[in-house]
């Protein structure tokens, strides 16, 4: 059988980080600063119903014509970064939503209520660089600080350098 | 390898010790039953055992289970919870380039509370559990640990409709017996080879001085399917007497629990896929 592949393409030379691979990153390192007493947990992220009620799933295929080129519009990923404290029986607090497309970038972030009242960023970026940006802002903002640390007090003993 | 731990702590808070087994022995997973959450809080052994830069361990609460509580190397992604209930708390373990191994933690009802009999009586349904989480994961590689609050000589634990643990190796790797249109796997439960003074350790993994006899049992046990067998490193398997650091027995007995720690290892094969 001939391979009709680019012999270029295999899964060992990623050359491109994705925007989930980013957050992943700054997830494990979240974990590592609060000894995994707050985490953060990246997952695939379902809009709820109402959002967009007619859908989108019509697949393009099926509807372009031969002539047309196709349409890609239907495929967006999108994923949730939400705080965990697994002490506090998995106590979960969303910050945010990152969409994007198969180009990654730009991608855009919807922030949760509190955030966005205290933060005045532009929730799209057109690079790693940008992205990376909009993230140092949201993980330093007040807000954030004060849920991972009201996580933190709640999940440990107040004396908790006392003996046992 | 992989290395498991688990200890009835019997409400006390006994971090430091946990934390020295756990860095002394390179504990993978660590399981404790009576943690009391009134006296200590899970966040503090977290911060005990990630105290170290090289080691990041996890706490993985069940969702139904309060008994039972998990720390382990492994997020949740890699140490799933597949069910729970009240008594038990199942894991799914999961590590890259390894077989997966279905784990059922449990800590069963005191004989406080439930005569033997009862007690017999209730294993048909948990067994038929375990069997159903096998279904579910689609193998039975299974290992089953906790207080079961029988000995393994208890008829719960070795009747064919109960947990159908056998002493004896070259019976378990038989596979197990059918019943009428029914098959009934068997366990291995090696933790026979722990009874009394001519063997290694204490007499037993928990003592109880009020009982009418024995005063050791050993209610604490891990058994396995057939199918985790060749991979169980019995040579590993101790009842601890100390967390490396301090004894736990005093004058012969338990001293900060009333039950001893067991420790057990598994070494799976690495990269095969014919499991």
């Amino acid at each position: 059988m001939v391979d009709l592949w680019p012999s270029d393409i295999n899964v060992d030379q990623i050359v491109v980080k994705s925007p989930v691979h980013v957050l992943r990153e700054q997830a494990s390192l979240l974990g590592r600063k609060t000894k995994n007493i707050v985490n953060a947990r990246i997952t695939s992220y379902e809009r709820p119903t109402w959002y967009n009620p007619i859908g989108i799933a019509v697949s393009s295929l099926v509807s372009s014509p031969p002539t047309e080129p196709l349409d890609q519009k239907a495929k967006n990923f999108e994923y949730s970064f939400e705080l965990i404290a697994p002490v506090l029986d998995n106590y979960s607090y969303l910050m945010f939503v990152v969409s994007f497309d198969i180009n990654n970038y730009p991608l855009t972030v919807s922030l949760a209520k509190e955030l966005r009242e205290e933060l005045t960023i532009e929730p799209k970026a057109n690079n790693e660089t940008e992205f990376l940006e909009i993230l140092r802002q949201i993980f330093g903002a007040t807000k954030t600080r004060n849920i991972i640390q009201a996580l933190i007090s709640q999940s440990v003993s107040y004396n908790r350098n006392t003996n046992d | 390898m992989t290395t498991f731990l688990f200890w009835n702590i019997n409400g006390k808070p006994l971090h430091k010790n946990i934390a020295s087994i756990v860095q002394t022995y390179h504990v993978d997973v660590v399981m404790l039953a009576e943690y009391d959450e009134n006296k200590t809080v899970p966040g503090d052994l977290l911060q005990l055992l990630n105290q170290y830069e090289q080691t990041a361990y996890y706490f993985l609460p069940g969702e139904t289970c309060k008994k039972i509580w998990i720390f382990s190397r492994f997020s949740d992604i890699h140490l799933k919870l597949i069910d729970d209930g009240k008594h038990f708390t199942a894991r799914h373990l999961t590590l890259p380039g390894l077989p997966s191994i279905l784990m059922v933690i449990s800590h069963l009802p005191s004989k406080l509370r439930s005569s033997e009999f009862e007690q017999a009586l209730e294993m048909p349904l948990f067994a038929q559990k375990i069997r159903q989480l096998e279904q579910q994961v689609n193998h039975a590689r299974t290992i089953l640990v906790g207080d079961l609050n029988m000995n393994p000589f208890e008829h719960g634990v070795t009747y064919l409709k109960g947990l159908h643990a056998t002493l004896s190796l070259a019976q378990a790797k038989k596979g197990g017996r059918k019943s009428g249109n029914e098959s009934y796997p068997y366990f291995y439960n090696p933790m026979w080879n722990f009874f009394g003074d001519f063997t290694p350790g204490s007499p037993g993994t928990y003592y109880y001085d009020k009982g009418k006899d024995n005063f050791w049992h050993i209610f604490d046990q891990v058994m396995l399917r057939p199918a985790l067998l060749d991979y169980f490193n019995i040579s590993n398997l101790q009842v601890l007497d100390n967390d490396g650091e301090v004894p736990l027995l005093e004058e012969g007995v338990p001293k900060l629990s009333d039950h001893l720690p067991i420790l057990f290892t598994l070494t799976l094969p690495q990269g095969d896929s014919s499991w």
